[in-house]
Parts: structure tokens; sequence; C-alpha cells
């Protein structure tokens, strides 16, 4: 009888345990959400609050392409670079031709798309490590970024550009709502096509997913296209957020897409993708941030203080599986 | 054997995983030298019981007493250091890393010198472990480069090397070849001679009488029986495994055989392994392949699929010549095919159950958005589920966390899925129990019967024998002999497969 009770208690703690561990994106934002509201009033604003949105949306766009290509096993260190190399891009063909600017739209979302597959030719067809290619590629990007621009911003954008970094429909800004759909996109790709479980097949075992009929380098080139039109989008964003184009920017950026897409739950290693969870990582990425400015917190420190709580996440996230396996060893002693 | 000295034994061992009592109350005692079979289903929790010992999972409850103590061995580590070790169901070495680092691995210390390993003394060592034991095995191999079967054997070799007390081998021989098995059986015998404990799992009832002195069987997670070896039949391990009387072969069914659908014609392969291997396979014929390990039958299939190039030979399919480039192409003209690597080239570890069961079928099920029908799937999954009766908690569990025997099943869900005209079935039935064994002949009768025409191949004389209606026989590469089913004679086929 006792024996039972303790069995269900038991069970409820490994299921609870589960949970939270599943979903430790959710719950590190709502904690970080309490104490930033407990540390300023002003927190909870709702200016605040979609200013955080608003300054995420970059970011949140690239992760999701991000999550793709960790789910499918891939890395891709290049797109910070890509991203900061089709912001100048754009900004040239906007301001330098006559082009429409839906038309410089289209040509920027195929460059992103051809910088993408670039990298999967050249790992497939010499069958290199991403890692490397993706990091040589990224010094590419950055060198046609500093020869297109001559190492200097790009202003005078028309306002169509600017429109979609900082306009509204509504209440709602354009970026957020960009955001929002590339996150729903990206989540029924996964959850609900072939493709996602082709992608999560390839991830989990290549050689297995060759033996059962998957195109593998198929699959490869679309992964890292869609990772190069979400960068394109990401780009116009950011750019179009600054009304201008830095040449800098984007650099370190695929750092933090890393670490928001691990936070939200897509591991190193492939075999799992969760979108969702990366719109949360960079929504905590981005929350730090945000605290960080309330706290008035000088920015040299702000940059030590995310590399911590980044390097706190991912070893919570390296942590997890253990915790949960020791939970059951454990078992009801 | 009854006065020998108490070595190990379990009691009581419970362990629940979310959604199973993998374990309830099982039993266990092991004594000073004597070969102990344990048997039972897919999922009666055979390998959980070791792993427990091993201390890769904790019991929720139970005592180990190890040498008249009290234990819990907390890693692998832990129960190796007091003379435990263990060869596991599914292999657990480095692909990219060779034999005699494997054979090492975790003990390079003794031939480390001021902080710098002395390899070629490491592989001295490997070498003499394997000779000593009779593995005509290179330590220098890279894993990846061979095949399960040696693969199996660098296991024992490690396993041995640790001089343990008790050594657990979870399903040896079910990747190894007849002449290997024989290796495996006097590397036993010796040990024992010595002192050395061996627990031994497997799903062939006939090796289990023979080589083991007492054998334990299990049900659900529990202790139903042990017995000394010699006082038991076939039938009583039979009744004891799934709780009631049957047949341990499932009598092939009568099929009409049709028109040539498939010939291959002087097949050979750049890595010289299948050697003009020409044969013709008809609708509803069930077409077996005999022969040793390493004789080309699962090469051959594997050019035939498209996993290996071909570097010459003729495919017809329905009297059109045919080019198959990639599995994928195989697929498109409606063959499937249950590898024999189960671990590299059949199961996504990462992924559900279900998942792993539709990888293969996907593409009729999705819509023209691309989206998955989900309902249908999860419809076709649990009749495949019901019909091969797998053992799962959910069908959203990972595939990792199934029963060895059950992800083979699963995996033959996912190519029955497919509905294939040609099915190809390399080892089959390999870790699966009597009862669900009987099952699969069955299904697999059942589908020549609809004129499914089939390939076999099986390291078991018996089991191609008993379904084929047709038999191969290779050797090094070639096609050596061909019997009917009513000319096939055991004696004849094994003369054929060893060249003699
Ligand atoms: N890591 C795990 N997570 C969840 N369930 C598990 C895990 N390991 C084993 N199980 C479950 O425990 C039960 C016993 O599995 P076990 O592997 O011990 O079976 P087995 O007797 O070795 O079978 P087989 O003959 O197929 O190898 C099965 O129902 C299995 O699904
Ligand atoms: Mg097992």
């Amino acid at each position: 009888m006792n024996n039972e009770k303790n069995q269900t208690n038991y069970q409820m703690k490994q299921n609870a345990i589960e949970i939270l561990m599943n979903n430790k994106a959710l719950f590190i934002l709502l904690v970080l959400v309490v104490f930033a509201s407990v540390l300023s009033p002003k927190f909870l604003l709702p200016r605040n609050i979609i200013n955080i949105l608003k300054q995420v949306a970059a970011a949140t766009i690239m992760g999701m392409g991000y999550s793709l290509i960790l789910g499918s096993g891939h890395m891709d260190l290049s797109v910070g670079y890509l991203l900061g190399m089709l912001g100048i891009i754009a900004a040239k063909l906007d301001t330098q031709t006559s082009l429409p600017f839906a038309v410089v739209v289209l040509l920027v979302i195929l460059i992103g798309a051809l910088g993408g597959m670039a990298n999967a030719f050249f790992v497939g067809v010499f069958s290199l490590p991403a890692f490397v290619v993706t990091l040589a590629m990224g010094q590419i990007f950055k060198g046609i970024n500093y020869v297109v621009s001559n190492t200097s911003a790009i202003s005078g954008l028309c306002a169509s550009f600017t429109y979609i970094g900082q306009g509204n429909i509504g209440i709602v800004p354009v970026p957020v709502l960009l955001s929002v759909a590339v996150t729903l996109i990206i989540s029924i790709t996964v959850y609900r096509t072939a493709f996602g479980r082709h992608l999560l097949a390839v991830g989990s075992n290549s050689d297995a997913a060759r033996a059962s009929g998957l195109n593998v380098s198929n699959i490869r080139y679309k992964v890292y296209c869609l990772m190069g039109i979400c960068v394109a989008v990401a780009a116009l964003v950011l750019t179009g957020r600054a009304a201008s184009a830095q040449p800098q920017s984007g650099q370190g950026m695929e750092m933090d897409a890393i670490a928001a897409v691990v936070i939200g739950g897509t591991p190193l290693g492939g075999g799992h993708c969760k979108p969702e969870g990366t719109f949360f990582g960079c929504l905590i990425v981005g929350l730090i941030n945000n605290i960080l400015n309330l706290m008035s917190v000088n920015s040299n420190w702000q940059l030590v203080a995310k590399g911590a709580i980044i390097l706190f996440a991912i070893i919570l996230d390296a942590q997890s599986e253990k915790i949960l396996e020791r939970q059951r060893l454990k078992g009801l002693k | 054997m009854d006065q020998n000295p108490v070595l190990l034994e379990m009691r009581d061992i419970t362990k629940r995983f979310p959604g199973v009592k993998a374990l309830d109350h099982a039993q266990l005692t092991i004594r000073k030298g004597e070969v102990h079979a344990i048997v039972g289903e897919n999922g009666a929790g055979k390998s959980t019981l070791m792993k427990l010992l091993l201390g890769l999972y904790a019991p929720d409850e139970g005592t180990i007493i190890w040498k008249g103590q009290t234990v819990r061995f907390r890693s692998p580590h832990d129960a190796i250091s007091n003379g435990i070790s263990m060869i596991h169901q599914e292999t657990s070495l480095m692909p990219t890393t060779s034999v005699s680092e494997n054979i090492w691995v975790g003990r390079e210390n003794k031939f480390t010198h001021f902080g710098i390993l002395n390899v070629r003394e490491r592989d001295r060592a490997a070498q003499e472990v394997l000779d000593s034991l009779g593995i005509a095995i290179s330590p220098k191999t890279l894993i990846k480069n061979q095949s399960v079967a040696q693969n199996q054997l660098v296991e024992v070799a490690r396993a041995v090397s640790y001089n343990s007390d008790l050594i657990i081998m979870d399903e040896p021989t079910s990747a190894l070849a007849e002449a290997d098995i024989q290796l495996l059986y006097k590397i036993i015998r010796d040990l024992t001679a010595k002192g050395v404990s061996i627990i031994f799992i497997s799903h062939k009832l006939e090796e289990v009488l023979t080589i083991s002195d007492r054998v334990t069987a299990m049900r659900d997670g529990r202790y139903i029986a042990t017995a000394e070896a010699k006082n038991c039949t076939q039938d009583d391990l039979i009744k004891w495994i799934v709780g009631r009387d049957m047949d341990a072969m499932f009598p092939k069914e009568e099929a009409e055989i049709g028109d040539v659908i498939l010939q291959v014609k002087n097949l050979s392969t750049l890595n010289k392994m299948v050697r003009d291997v020409s044969f013709q396979l008809r609708k509803g014929e069930i077409l077996g392949f005999a022969g040793l390990v390493g004789a080309g039958r699962t090469e051959t299939m594997r050019a035939l699929f498209g996993i290996d190039p071909l570097e010459t030979g003729e495919v017809i399919l329905d009297g059109r010549k045919i080019k198959i480039k990639s599995p994928k192409q195989a697929i498109h003209y409606g063959f499937s095919m249950v590898t024999e690597d189960r671990l590299r080239l059949g199961i996504f570890s990462k992924l559900q159950v279900k998942q792993n069961m539709s990888i293969v079928y996907l593409r009729d099920i999705t819509g023209p958005g691309g989206t998955v029908d989900r309902k249908e799937e999860e419809r076709n999954c649990l009749e495949m589920r019901d019909k091969l009766s797998i053992k799962v908690s959910s069908l959203k569990q990972p595939i990792s966390g199934l029963s060895g025997g059950n992800q083979q099943k699963a995996i033959i869900a996912r190519w029955l899925l497919a509905k294939p005209r040609i099915l190809i079935l390399d080892e089959p039935t390999r870790g699966i129990d009597v009862g669900a064994k009987a099952e699969i002949h069955h299904q697999i009768s059942l589908l020549a019967k609809q004129g499914m025409a089939i390939i076999m191949i099986s390291s078991e004389l018996q089991e191609v024998m008993g379904m084929s209606d047709r038999i191969m026989v290779m050797r090094e590469g070639r096609i050596v002999g061909e019997f009917l089913r009513d000319e096939a004679d055991s004696e004849q086929i094994m003369k054929k497969a060893f060249g003699s």
C-alpha cells in the first residue's frame, strides 16, 4: 500500500522532472520575466515587451534556419558573415540601382539561398566537414562584404526598406510579424512535412537514411538553402531597422544563434529539432540583454554576462540528459 | 556443478521505465564455472537485468550479492574492476578506431610509459589476445571496415581480456556464422575450465541446450524457472518462454509460383566481394541464400539494392533492363530490403518508433502540400505493431528504448509498409524470439502467397531450408550450388558452402 503510494509519488516526480527538462527554455524564460519585472516596473510595459520582440526578430529568423541545420546534424559558422554581406548587398542594390525594392528583396533572398547551397556543395562534393567549409566560406562572405562596401556603412535606404525593420501593422511591428511567420513555417516544416522527417532521419543516421531511400545530398542542399533564405530575411530586417547597412553587422551572430537554438532544446549532433524552443531561446538571449540594460550595466560587462549565461545554458543542456538518467538511476531510493 | 559455490545472486529485482515494468521481481543465481543461459521473449527483460548488474541502470528494488557480499555497481567500470565484463547485444565498438584500440580502451595505462602511449606494444598485446583465442583478425584493422561478425569477435576478445570471473554474453552468436560459433563455443569451454562463469543469452534454443549447464527462463520481466540443461528439451523451454505449447517452426504454406519478375546476370562488385553472380526470381517464390558469413550474400544484395556500386552485371525487371544506382531507385522499382546491419543501416536511434517505421513509405501518405497524413500513419503503424506483435509502451517512444528484437521487428515493419514487389530479407529474424520468429515466418509465407517475390538470406540453415522454395549457396563471392526445396539436404548444402 505504502509502496504503491511511493510509486505514484516517484512517477509524478519523474514526470515533473521530465516536463521541466523538456521545456527548459520556457521555464528559464519565465524565471527571467519574473526577475526582470521585480527589477524594474518598466519591464512589463507593453512598449518594452514589443521592443524586446523587435530586437530579437532578426536573431529569431536566423535561429529558425539554424534549428534545421542542427537538426540535420550539420553546422554553419558562416551565417554571421553571410548576414553582413547580404545586408550590404541589399543596401547597395537599393541605393545605387533603380531596381524596384521587391526585386531587391528577391535578389537578396536568391543570393542568400545560393550562399547556403554553396556550403552544401563543398560539404557534399568533397565530403568535407561542414565545420571547416563554413568557416572558410564565412571569410569569403566577409571579404565580398568589405569589397562591396569598401568597409563603410551605406545609408539612405528607401522607405519600403526601413518599413521592414521599423514599420507597424496595427500595433504589431513588421519584424515581429515576420519572425512569428518564419517560426510557424519552420515549425510546420519540421513537425508536419515529409521533408521535416527526412532531415531528422539524416541527422540521426545518414547511412541508414540513404539505405531507406532518401537522397541525402538533396536534403542537405535544401537545408542549407533554407538556412540561406532565413539569413537573407534576417539581413533585410536588421538593415531596415538600423536604416543603414553596417559592414560589421552580423558578426558573431552565429554564436548567439547556436546558443539560442541549443537553449531552446535542439541539441548539437542531429536527430532532434525544436523550432518553437528556438523562439524561446532567442527571447532568452534578448531578455538577458534587456535586463542588463535595465540594470544599466556597462556594455563591456554585458558581453561577459551574456557569455556566462549562455555557457550556463549550454552546460545545463548537456547535463539535463544526465540529470534525467540520474533520476532514473536513483529509482525509489 | 551443483556443488560449485555460488558466485552471483540477484534477488527480487524490479526495474521500471516510463510506461513499462521491464523487470518484476526477477532472480538469477550463477555458480562458479558454469555456463548459464537466459532465455525469454523479446522484451522479457534479459538485457535489462544484465545492464542492472553491470551498473548501467540501478534497480528500483532488489538485492545483488556478488561473491557473498551485497553490492551495487555504479558503472560498468566499477563492475569490470570487480570482475564482471559484458558483450553487449548492440556493438559498443568505436567505428573509426582500430581493433586494438577498442580492445584496450580505458586500459591504455598498461602501455603508457612516461606519459607516452606505446602503440606498438598495445597492438602486440592485442595480437596476443586474439591469437590465444584463435581469432584471425589483425589488430590494426579499423572497426568500420569489418563485418558485423568480425566485430562481434572483437567484442569477445575484449570481454575475455579483462580476465573476469563472470562474462555476460548478450546474444553473442546472432551475428556469427557456423565456423565462428564453433570457435566461440571453444572459447567458452576453455574459460569455464579455468573457473570463469558465463551468462549466455540467446534465442537459439538448440544452442542453449548444447552449450549451457543451466538455463533460466524469463517472461514479462518475471522469473519463470531455472533448470539443468541436460534435463530439458526445447519444448520445455518454449513452454516457459511463451507460456504455452507451440511449434518452433512455422510450416511454409504452399504458394503459387508465377512468372519470372527479376533476373540478375553476371553481377560483380568493385570490392570483389561479389563475382559473376546470376539468378532469377519468380513471383510468389521465396529464394533462400545459404553460405558462410563473408560468402558475399549480403554484398550481392547490397549491390542489387544500390547501396554499393556495381562493376558489371545486368538487372532485368519484368523483362526490362534497369539500372539501380541508389536505394532510392531500388525502392522506386518496388524493392524493399531489411539490412543485416541494423545499427548502421537500420535504426534512427533518436527518432520515435513510429517515425522509424514510416520513413520509407512516407511519400505514399504525403499530401500535395508536403504534409504527412499523421492519422493514416498512426493507423498503419498500429496495424503493423499488432501484426508483428512489437512490444512498445508507445509508438512515440524513441526506438532506442526498445529491446533488440523489437527494434528488428520495427525495421521489418518499415519495409513491409512500403508494399514492395520484391522483398529482400538479410537475416530477418536475427535476435527474434521463438514465438515471434514463427509469426514472422508466417507473415513472409503469407506475402509470398499474395504474389510477392522474396529473397531471404539466413545463416541458420534450418530457417533457409524451412522457408525457401529454392536455395542458392554462395561461397567466396560466387554461386556454387542451387537446390530445389524437395531436394535440399543440409549436408549437401554445407558441403557446397565450405567448398569441400
Ligand atoms: N532505456 C530504456 N527506456 C525505456 N524502456 C526500455 C529501455 N530499455 C529497455 N526498455 C524496455 O524494457 C523491456 C525489456 O527490455 P530488454 O531489452 O531487457 O529485453 P530483452 O529481453 O533483452 O529482449 P530482446 O530479446 O529483444 O533483446 C522492454 O519492454 C523495453 O522496451
Ligand atoms: Mg536484449
